[in-house]
Protein backbone atom coordinates (compact mmCIF):
# COMPACT_ATOMS: atom_id res chain seq x y z
CA UNK A 1 0.00 0.00 0.00
CA UNK A 2 1.07 3.24 -0.52
CA UNK A 3 1.33 5.95 2.10
CA UNK A 4 -1.11 8.66 0.10
CA UNK A 5 -3.11 5.68 -0.96
CA UNK A 6 -5.78 4.59 1.32
CA UNK A 7 -7.14 5.28 4.03
CA UNK A 8 -8.38 8.25 2.36
CA UNK A 9 -11.50 10.91 3.60
CA UNK A 10 -14.05 9.34 1.10
CA UNK A 11 -13.43 6.78 -1.69
CA UNK A 12 -13.81 7.53 -5.50
CA UNK A 13 -16.94 6.25 -7.23
CA UNK A 14 -15.75 3.70 -10.09
CA UNK A 15 -17.56 3.16 -13.17
CA UNK A 16 -17.33 -0.34 -14.54
CA UNK A 17 -15.00 0.15 -17.51
CA UNK A 18 -12.58 1.47 -14.07
CA UNK A 19 -12.77 -1.29 -12.55
CA UNK A 20 -12.60 -3.76 -16.13
CA UNK A 21 -9.23 -1.32 -16.81
CA UNK A 22 -8.25 -2.05 -13.22
CA UNK A 23 -8.62 -5.20 -13.28
CA UNK A 24 -6.30 -5.97 -16.19
CA UNK A 25 -3.33 -3.82 -14.60
CA UNK A 26 -3.68 -5.75 -11.42
CA UNK A 27 -2.96 -9.10 -14.03
CA UNK A 28 -0.56 -7.69 -15.35
CA UNK A 29 0.70 -3.87 -15.13
CA UNK A 30 2.82 -1.92 -16.78
CA UNK A 31 0.01 -1.07 -19.73
CA UNK A 32 -0.02 1.67 -22.27
CA UNK A 33 -3.14 2.95 -23.36
CA UNK A 34 -2.79 1.67 -26.91
CA UNK A 35 -2.16 -1.85 -25.43
CA UNK A 36 -5.43 -1.85 -23.03
CA UNK A 37 -7.29 -0.53 -26.25
CA UNK A 38 -6.17 -3.79 -28.43
CA UNK A 39 -6.80 -5.65 -25.93
CA UNK A 40 -10.42 -4.29 -24.64
CA UNK A 41 -11.48 -2.11 -27.33
CA UNK A 42 -12.64 -4.15 -29.79
CA UNK A 43 -14.55 -6.42 -26.55
CA UNK A 44 -16.24 -3.23 -25.44
CA UNK A 45 -16.40 -1.32 -28.38
CA UNK A 46 -14.77 1.54 -27.06
CA UNK A 47 -12.32 3.80 -28.70
CA UNK A 48 -8.79 4.92 -27.67
CA UNK A 49 -9.64 8.10 -26.54
CA UNK A 50 -12.13 6.64 -24.26
CA UNK A 51 -9.45 3.91 -23.17
CA UNK A 52 -7.16 7.35 -22.56
CA UNK A 53 -9.61 9.27 -20.47
CA UNK A 54 -10.55 6.55 -18.18
CA UNK A 55 -6.48 5.90 -17.51
CA UNK A 56 -6.38 9.70 -17.09
CA UNK A 57 -9.75 9.79 -14.53
CA UNK A 58 -7.48 6.56 -12.62
CA UNK A 59 -4.69 8.28 -12.34
CA UNK A 60 -6.87 11.70 -11.08
CA UNK A 61 -7.79 8.99 -8.31
CA UNK A 62 -4.70 8.29 -6.97
CA UNK A 63 -5.44 4.29 -8.22
CA UNK A 64 -2.78 3.62 -11.00
CA UNK A 65 0.64 5.44 -11.35
CA UNK A 66 2.31 6.15 -14.62
CA UNK A 67 5.40 7.01 -15.79
CA UNK A 68 7.01 8.13 -19.55
CA UNK A 69 8.88 5.60 -21.56
CA UNK A 70 9.45 6.32 -25.03
CA UNK A 71 6.79 8.48 -26.25
CA UNK A 72 3.75 6.85 -24.28
CA UNK A 73 2.57 6.71 -20.76
CA UNK A 74 2.74 3.71 -19.18
CA UNK A 75 0.04 2.52 -16.58
CA UNK A 76 0.45 0.31 -13.22
CA UNK A 77 -1.83 0.37 -9.88
CA UNK A 78 -0.86 2.02 -7.02
CA UNK A 79 -2.80 0.28 -5.04
CA UNK A 80 -3.44 -3.49 -4.54
CA UNK A 81 -7.36 -4.40 -5.20
CA UNK A 82 -7.49 -6.20 -1.77
CA UNK A 83 -6.62 -2.86 -0.21
CA UNK A 84 -9.11 -1.19 -2.50
CA UNK A 85 -11.97 -3.52 -1.73
CA UNK A 86 -10.91 -3.16 2.01
CA UNK A 87 -10.64 0.58 2.02
CA UNK A 88 -14.48 0.41 0.35
CA UNK A 89 -15.50 -1.67 2.64
CA UNK A 90 -14.31 0.87 5.72
CA UNK A 91 -16.02 3.93 3.84
CA UNK A 92 -19.56 1.98 3.97
CA UNK A 93 -18.83 1.10 7.51
CA UNK A 94 -18.32 4.87 8.50
CA UNK A 95 -15.00 3.65 9.84
CA UNK A 96 -13.34 7.39 8.26
CA UNK A 97 -15.33 9.35 10.53
CA UNK A 98 -18.48 9.77 8.82
CA UNK A 99 -21.68 7.50 9.58
CA UNK A 100 -21.99 4.15 8.29
CA UNK A 101 -24.23 3.89 5.25
CA UNK A 102 -27.65 2.90 5.20
CA UNK A 103 -27.86 0.63 2.69
CA UNK A 104 -25.75 -1.69 4.57
CA UNK A 105 -26.10 -3.69 7.76
CA UNK A 106 -23.38 -5.03 9.00
CA UNK A 107 -22.42 -8.41 12.07
CA UNK A 108 -19.96 -6.07 13.48
CA UNK A 109 -19.76 -2.63 13.28
CA UNK A 110 -17.57 -0.48 16.00
CA UNK A 111 -15.81 -3.59 17.18
CA UNK A 112 -12.51 -1.11 17.47
CA UNK A 113 -14.72 0.77 20.08
CA UNK A 114 -15.14 -1.68 22.67
CA UNK A 115 -11.39 -1.85 24.92
CA UNK A 116 -9.91 -4.83 26.60
CA UNK A 117 -11.35 -4.83 29.83
CA UNK A 118 -15.25 -4.48 28.38
CA UNK A 119 -14.26 -7.84 26.21
CA UNK A 120 -12.82 -9.82 28.85
CA UNK A 121 -16.23 -8.45 31.16
CA UNK A 122 -18.31 -10.09 28.29
CA UNK A 123 -16.55 -13.24 27.54
CA UNK A 124 -16.56 -13.90 31.53
CA UNK A 125 -20.59 -13.40 31.36
CA UNK A 126 -20.59 -15.77 28.54
CA UNK A 127 -18.38 -18.51 30.86
CA UNK A 128 -20.94 -17.87 33.56
CA UNK A 129 -23.98 -18.52 31.44
CA UNK A 130 -22.21 -21.45 29.78
CA UNK A 131 -21.47 -22.86 32.83
CA UNK A 132 -25.41 -22.11 34.16
CA UNK A 133 -26.15 -23.94 30.79
CA UNK A 134 -24.07 -26.89 31.94
CA UNK A 135 -25.93 -27.58 35.37
CA UNK B 1 -49.75 35.42 -4.61
CA UNK B 2 -46.09 35.72 -2.88
CA UNK B 3 -47.49 37.25 0.84
CA UNK B 4 -49.44 33.83 0.74
CA UNK B 5 -46.39 31.69 0.16
CA UNK B 6 -44.68 34.06 2.36
CA UNK B 7 -47.00 33.00 4.90
CA UNK B 8 -47.41 29.73 4.65
CA UNK B 9 -43.64 29.14 4.33
CA UNK B 10 -43.22 30.87 8.33
CA UNK B 11 -46.25 29.25 9.50
CA UNK B 12 -43.93 25.64 8.50
CA UNK B 13 -40.61 27.33 9.36
CA UNK B 14 -42.62 28.01 12.78
CA UNK B 15 -43.49 24.53 12.73
CA UNK B 16 -40.55 23.01 12.02
CA UNK B 17 -38.27 24.40 14.61
CA UNK B 18 -41.09 23.45 17.32
CA UNK B 19 -40.98 20.12 16.14
CA UNK B 20 -36.90 19.55 15.16
CA UNK B 21 -36.29 20.80 19.22
CA UNK B 22 -39.22 18.23 20.47
CA UNK B 23 -37.18 15.67 18.23
CA UNK B 24 -34.31 16.66 19.69
CA UNK B 25 -34.68 16.24 23.11
CA UNK B 26 -36.74 13.43 22.70
CA UNK B 27 -33.75 11.52 21.06
CA UNK B 28 -31.80 11.45 24.43
CA UNK B 29 -33.89 8.44 25.09
CA UNK B 30 -33.17 5.16 23.48
CA UNK B 31 -35.95 3.26 25.36
CA UNK B 32 -33.56 0.55 25.97
CA UNK B 33 -36.19 -1.32 28.23
CA UNK B 34 -38.73 -2.17 25.12
CA UNK B 35 -38.15 -4.73 22.32
CA UNK B 36 -36.19 -3.28 19.13
CA UNK B 37 -39.52 -4.15 16.89
CA UNK B 38 -41.35 -1.01 19.46
CA UNK B 39 -38.33 0.76 19.30
CA UNK B 40 -37.89 0.95 15.59
CA UNK B 41 -41.69 1.76 15.88
CA UNK B 42 -40.89 4.70 18.00
CA UNK B 43 -37.81 5.81 16.45
CA UNK B 44 -39.77 5.93 13.01
CA UNK B 45 -42.62 8.31 14.90
CA UNK B 46 -39.81 10.45 16.09
CA UNK B 47 -37.96 10.83 12.70
CA UNK B 48 -41.50 11.79 11.05
CA UNK B 49 -41.81 15.29 13.70
CA UNK B 50 -40.39 17.43 11.63
CA UNK B 51 -42.47 16.74 8.72
CA UNK B 52 -45.46 16.18 9.99
CA UNK B 53 -45.73 19.33 12.17
CA UNK B 54 -45.07 21.64 9.56
CA UNK B 55 -47.47 19.29 7.34
CA UNK B 56 -50.60 19.24 9.39
CA UNK B 57 -50.30 23.30 10.30
CA UNK B 58 -50.31 24.29 6.40
CA UNK B 59 -53.07 21.40 5.87
CA UNK B 60 -55.32 23.06 8.72
CA UNK B 61 -54.79 26.49 7.64
CA UNK B 62 -55.20 25.21 3.67
CA UNK B 63 -58.36 23.14 4.56
CA UNK B 64 -59.60 26.54 5.98
CA UNK B 65 -59.27 28.44 3.00
CA UNK B 66 -60.25 25.61 1.15
CA UNK B 67 -63.64 25.31 3.14
CA UNK B 68 -64.33 28.63 2.60
CA UNK B 69 -63.61 28.68 -1.29
CA UNK B 70 -66.37 25.80 -1.33
CA UNK B 71 -68.73 27.02 0.95
CA UNK B 72 -68.14 25.20 4.05
CA UNK B 73 -67.84 27.59 6.07
CA UNK B 74 -68.58 31.43 5.65
CA UNK B 75 -66.33 33.78 4.16
CA UNK B 76 -65.41 36.00 6.49
CA UNK B 77 -62.59 37.91 4.95
CA UNK B 78 -64.82 41.33 3.72
CA UNK B 79 -65.53 41.14 7.74
CA UNK B 80 -61.69 41.86 8.69
CA UNK B 81 -61.19 44.16 5.72
CA UNK B 82 -58.14 44.80 3.46
CA UNK B 83 -55.41 45.17 5.68
CA UNK B 84 -56.15 41.46 7.51
CA UNK B 85 -53.31 39.41 6.03
CA UNK B 86 -55.79 36.42 4.68
CA UNK B 87 -54.20 32.79 4.43
CA UNK B 88 -56.74 32.16 1.44
CA UNK B 89 -57.03 31.07 -2.00
CA UNK B 90 -59.31 33.92 -2.92
CA UNK B 91 -58.23 37.32 -1.07
CA UNK B 92 -54.30 36.78 -1.17
CA UNK B 93 -53.22 38.79 1.95
CA UNK B 94 -52.23 42.13 0.64
CA UNK B 95 -49.08 42.67 2.88
CA UNK B 96 -46.05 43.95 2.24
CA UNK B 97 -43.12 41.78 3.53
CA UNK B 98 -40.54 43.77 5.04
CA UNK B 99 -37.26 43.46 3.65
CA UNK B 100 -35.46 41.46 6.44
CA UNK B 101 -38.84 39.30 6.56
CA UNK B 102 -37.92 38.29 2.70
CA UNK B 103 -34.20 38.22 3.03
CA UNK B 104 -35.16 35.45 6.50
CA UNK B 105 -37.78 33.81 4.11
CA UNK B 106 -35.38 33.43 0.81
CA UNK B 107 -32.63 31.89 3.52
CA UNK B 108 -35.03 29.63 4.96
CA UNK B 109 -35.78 28.12 1.16
CA UNK B 110 -32.15 28.14 0.43
CA UNK B 111 -31.39 25.85 3.14
CA UNK B 112 -34.33 23.72 2.46
CA UNK B 113 -32.93 23.18 -0.64
CA UNK B 114 -29.25 22.61 0.53
CA UNK B 115 -30.23 20.12 3.02
CA UNK B 116 -32.12 18.36 0.27
CA UNK B 117 -29.08 18.68 -2.43
CA UNK B 118 -26.72 17.65 0.09
CA UNK B 119 -28.42 14.71 1.33
CA UNK B 120 -29.48 13.38 -2.17
CA UNK B 121 -25.59 14.00 -3.25
CA UNK B 122 -24.34 11.99 -0.26
CA UNK B 123 -26.85 9.38 -0.91
CA UNK B 124 -25.93 9.06 -4.50
CA UNK B 125 -22.15 8.99 -3.58
CA UNK B 126 -22.61 6.28 -1.11
CA UNK B 127 -24.39 4.58 -3.91
CA UNK B 128 -21.87 4.98 -6.51
CA UNK B 129 -19.36 3.63 -3.71
CA UNK B 130 -21.11 0.45 -3.49
CA UNK B 131 -21.54 -0.31 -6.61
CA UNK B 132 -18.13 0.21 -7.04
CA UNK B 133 -17.05 -2.30 -4.15
CA UNK B 134 -19.45 -4.62 -5.77
CA UNK B 135 -17.85 -4.83 -9.12
CA UNK B 136 -14.69 -5.54 -7.31
CA UNK B 137 -15.78 -8.27 -5.61
CA UNK B 138 -16.34 -11.71 -7.76
CA UNK B 139 -20.69 -12.12 -8.30
CA UNK B 140 -21.38 -15.66 -7.11
CA UNK B 141 -25.41 -15.34 -6.01
CA UNK B 142 -26.61 -14.08 -2.61
CA UNK B 143 -23.15 -14.73 -0.99
CA UNK B 144 -20.21 -12.89 -2.00
CA UNK B 145 -16.30 -13.68 -0.48
CA UNK B 146 -14.52 -11.06 0.27
CA UNK B 147 -10.63 -11.85 -0.26
CA UNK B 148 -9.93 -9.45 3.41
CA UNK B 149 -7.92 -10.95 6.08
CA UNK B 150 -10.21 -8.98 8.93
CA UNK B 151 -13.20 -10.90 9.75
CA UNK B 152 -16.52 -8.58 8.22
CA UNK B 153 -20.04 -9.90 7.20
CA UNK B 154 -22.48 -7.23 5.94
CA UNK B 155 -25.68 -7.33 3.88
CA UNK B 156 -25.66 -4.93 1.47
CA UNK B 157 -27.65 -2.76 -1.37
CA UNK B 158 -31.28 -2.07 -0.28
CA UNK B 159 -32.77 -3.43 -3.80
CA UNK B 160 -31.05 -6.70 -4.63
CA UNK B 161 -30.00 -7.41 -1.29
CA UNK B 162 -25.98 -9.26 -1.46
CA UNK B 163 -24.16 -10.74 1.76
CA UNK B 164 -20.41 -9.90 1.80
CA UNK B 165 -18.11 -12.25 3.77
CA UNK B 166 -14.61 -11.73 4.09
CA UNK B 167 -12.39 -14.56 3.83
CA UNK B 168 -10.82 -14.15 7.63
CA UNK B 169 -14.50 -14.16 8.71
CA UNK B 170 -14.55 -17.46 7.23
CA UNK B 171 -10.98 -18.43 8.86
CA UNK B 172 -11.53 -17.75 12.55
CA UNK B 173 -14.92 -19.21 12.85
CA UNK B 174 -16.31 -22.78 12.59
CA UNK B 175 -19.20 -24.35 11.02
CA UNK B 176 -21.90 -23.15 13.37
CA UNK B 177 -20.79 -20.07 14.12
CA UNK B 178 -20.40 -18.94 10.18
CA UNK B 179 -24.15 -20.26 10.05
CA UNK B 180 -24.70 -17.95 12.98
CA UNK B 181 -23.09 -14.84 10.93
CA UNK B 182 -25.47 -15.86 7.73
CA UNK B 183 -28.46 -16.15 9.85
CA UNK B 184 -27.77 -12.55 11.34
CA UNK B 185 -27.14 -11.39 7.61
CA UNK B 186 -30.52 -13.11 6.22
CA UNK B 187 -32.18 -12.25 9.32
CA UNK B 188 -31.49 -8.28 8.12
CA UNK B 189 -32.87 -9.22 4.56
CA UNK B 190 -35.98 -11.06 6.11
CA UNK B 191 -36.83 -7.91 8.02
CA UNK B 192 -36.24 -5.61 4.66
CA UNK B 193 -33.50 -4.02 7.05
CA UNK B 194 -31.82 -2.07 4.27
CA UNK B 195 -34.84 -0.52 2.66
CA UNK B 196 -36.24 0.19 5.98
CA UNK B 197 -32.76 1.99 6.81
CA UNK B 198 -32.89 4.19 3.80
CA UNK B 199 -36.30 5.16 4.23
CA UNK B 200 -35.63 6.22 7.60
CA UNK B 201 -32.09 8.03 6.56
CA UNK B 202 -34.60 10.31 4.22
CA UNK B 203 -36.75 11.20 7.00
CA UNK B 204 -33.67 12.54 9.13
CA UNK B 205 -33.03 14.82 6.40
CA UNK B 206 -34.68 17.38 8.20
CA UNK B 207 -33.68 16.63 11.81
CA UNK B 208 -30.77 18.76 13.40
CA UNK B 209 -27.49 17.44 13.32
CA UNK B 210 -27.40 16.29 16.95
CA UNK B 211 -30.57 14.76 16.85
CA UNK B 212 -30.30 12.93 13.31
CA UNK B 213 -27.16 11.49 13.98
CA UNK B 214 -28.62 10.31 17.83
CA UNK B 215 -31.72 8.66 16.52
CA UNK B 216 -29.68 6.91 13.12
CA UNK B 217 -27.41 5.11 16.16
CA UNK B 218 -30.69 4.21 17.88
CA UNK B 219 -32.08 3.08 15.02
CA UNK B 220 -28.99 0.79 13.94
CA UNK B 221 -28.58 -0.49 18.05
CA UNK B 222 -32.63 -1.60 17.55
CA UNK B 223 -31.85 -3.36 13.83
CA UNK B 224 -28.76 -5.66 14.92
CA UNK B 225 -30.42 -6.50 18.33
CA UNK B 226 -33.69 -7.63 16.12
CA UNK B 227 -31.49 -9.41 13.95
CA UNK B 228 -29.86 -10.81 16.80
CA UNK B 229 -32.80 -12.00 18.73
CA UNK B 230 -34.23 -13.48 15.76
CA UNK B 231 -30.58 -15.81 15.65
CA UNK B 232 -30.55 -16.02 18.87
CA UNK B 233 -34.05 -18.21 19.07
CA UNK B 234 -32.71 -20.52 16.60
CA UNK B 235 -29.09 -20.90 17.81
CA UNK B 236 -29.57 -19.81 21.20
CA UNK B 237 -28.41 -16.50 22.63
CA UNK B 238 -24.66 -18.20 24.28
CA UNK B 239 -23.93 -18.94 21.26
CA UNK B 240 -24.73 -15.93 19.49
CA UNK B 241 -23.60 -13.93 21.94
CA UNK B 242 -20.17 -16.23 21.44
CA UNK B 243 -20.05 -15.48 17.90
CA UNK B 244 -20.26 -11.62 18.03
CA UNK B 245 -17.16 -11.84 20.67
CA UNK B 246 -15.11 -14.24 18.79
CA UNK B 247 -15.67 -11.43 15.78
CA UNK B 248 -15.03 -8.48 17.80
CA UNK B 249 -11.76 -10.47 19.29
CA UNK B 250 -10.52 -10.80 16.02
CA UNK B 251 -11.05 -7.40 14.43
CA UNK B 252 -7.80 -5.80 14.10
CA UNK B 253 -8.39 -2.34 12.26
CA UNK B 254 -5.49 0.61 11.79
CA UNK B 255 -5.32 2.61 14.82
CA UNK B 256 -5.14 5.34 12.08
CA UNK B 257 -8.83 4.71 11.04
CA UNK B 258 -11.81 6.59 12.97
CA UNK B 259 -14.53 5.04 14.77
CA UNK B 260 -17.73 5.07 13.67
CA UNK B 261 -20.35 7.26 15.22
CA UNK B 262 -23.69 5.65 14.44
CA UNK B 263 -21.78 1.99 14.90
CA UNK B 264 -24.61 -0.24 16.96
CA UNK B 265 -23.47 -0.98 20.71
CA UNK B 266 -21.86 -4.41 20.62
CA UNK B 267 -21.78 -4.38 24.77
CA UNK B 268 -25.26 -3.87 25.19
CA UNK B 269 -25.96 -6.60 22.19
CA UNK B 270 -23.85 -9.50 23.65
CA UNK B 271 -25.31 -8.49 27.16
CA UNK B 272 -28.75 -8.52 26.11
CA UNK B 273 -28.14 -11.81 24.20
CA UNK B 274 -26.91 -13.12 27.40
CA UNK B 275 -28.93 -11.83 29.59
CA UNK B 276 -32.60 -12.80 27.14
CA UNK B 277 -34.84 -15.17 29.15
CA UNK B 278 -38.83 -15.38 28.14
CA UNK B 279 -40.03 -11.92 27.15
CA UNK B 280 -41.83 -10.46 29.33
CA UNK B 281 -45.13 -9.34 28.46
CA UNK B 282 -45.51 -5.64 27.04
CA UNK B 283 -48.28 -3.18 27.62
CA UNK B 284 -50.13 -1.75 25.03
CA UNK B 285 -48.11 1.32 22.76
CA UNK B 286 -49.50 4.38 22.92
CA UNK B 287 -46.91 6.45 20.93
CA UNK B 288 -48.67 6.41 17.84
CA UNK B 289 -51.57 7.74 19.28
CA UNK B 290 -49.31 10.44 21.40
CA UNK B 291 -47.86 11.70 18.02
CA UNK B 292 -50.88 12.19 16.35
CA UNK B 293 -52.07 13.99 19.06
CA UNK B 294 -49.18 16.28 19.30
CA UNK B 295 -49.96 16.63 15.60
CA UNK B 296 -53.84 17.04 15.56
CA UNK B 297 -54.73 19.04 18.68
CA UNK B 298 -52.38 21.70 17.98
CA UNK B 299 -53.83 21.48 14.11
CA UNK B 300 -57.16 21.49 15.02
CA UNK B 301 -56.50 24.49 17.06
CA UNK B 302 -54.43 26.19 14.88
CA UNK B 303 -57.59 25.53 12.06
CA UNK B 304 -59.81 27.36 14.51
CA UNK B 305 -57.59 30.25 15.99
CA UNK B 306 -56.80 30.76 11.95
CA UNK B 307 -57.69 34.65 12.43
CA UNK B 308 -54.83 34.92 14.96
CA UNK B 309 -52.39 32.69 13.58
CA UNK B 310 -53.52 35.39 9.95
CA UNK B 311 -51.98 38.31 12.50
CA UNK B 312 -48.67 36.73 14.37
CA UNK B 313 -48.23 36.18 10.94
CA UNK B 314 -48.47 39.25 9.43
CA UNK B 315 -46.51 40.69 12.31
CA UNK B 316 -43.68 38.59 11.59
CA UNK B 317 -43.50 39.26 7.96
CA UNK B 318 -44.50 43.10 8.45
CA UNK B 319 -48.05 43.51 6.91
Amino acid sequence: MTKDSVPRTSMPVLGDLEVAVMERLWSEPEWTAKGLHELMGAQRGISLNTVQSTLERLHRKQLVERFKRGHAFRYSPKVRREELVAAYMQDMLGRFGGDPAASIAAFVESADGMDEATLERLEAALERRRREEDR
Amino acid sequence: MIGLLAMFVALCALAWALAAGAAQWLSRYSFEALPPKRRLHRFTLLALLPWLLPASWAAALAGVALSKRVGWIDDHCRIHGDGHPHLCFEHFPAIQIEPLAGAALLMVLAAVTTVVVRHAWAALARRGRLAALLRLVPSNGLVRKIDDERPLAMVARPLRPVVLVSRGLFDCLDARERRIVIAHEAAHLRGRDLIKSSLFECLLTFHLPASAARLRAHWRQAIEERADDRVARRFGGADTAQALLKVVRRQQFPATVGLAAGGADIARRVERLLAAGEPSAVSRDWSTVALGLAVLVPAAWLAGAHHAIETVLGVILGS
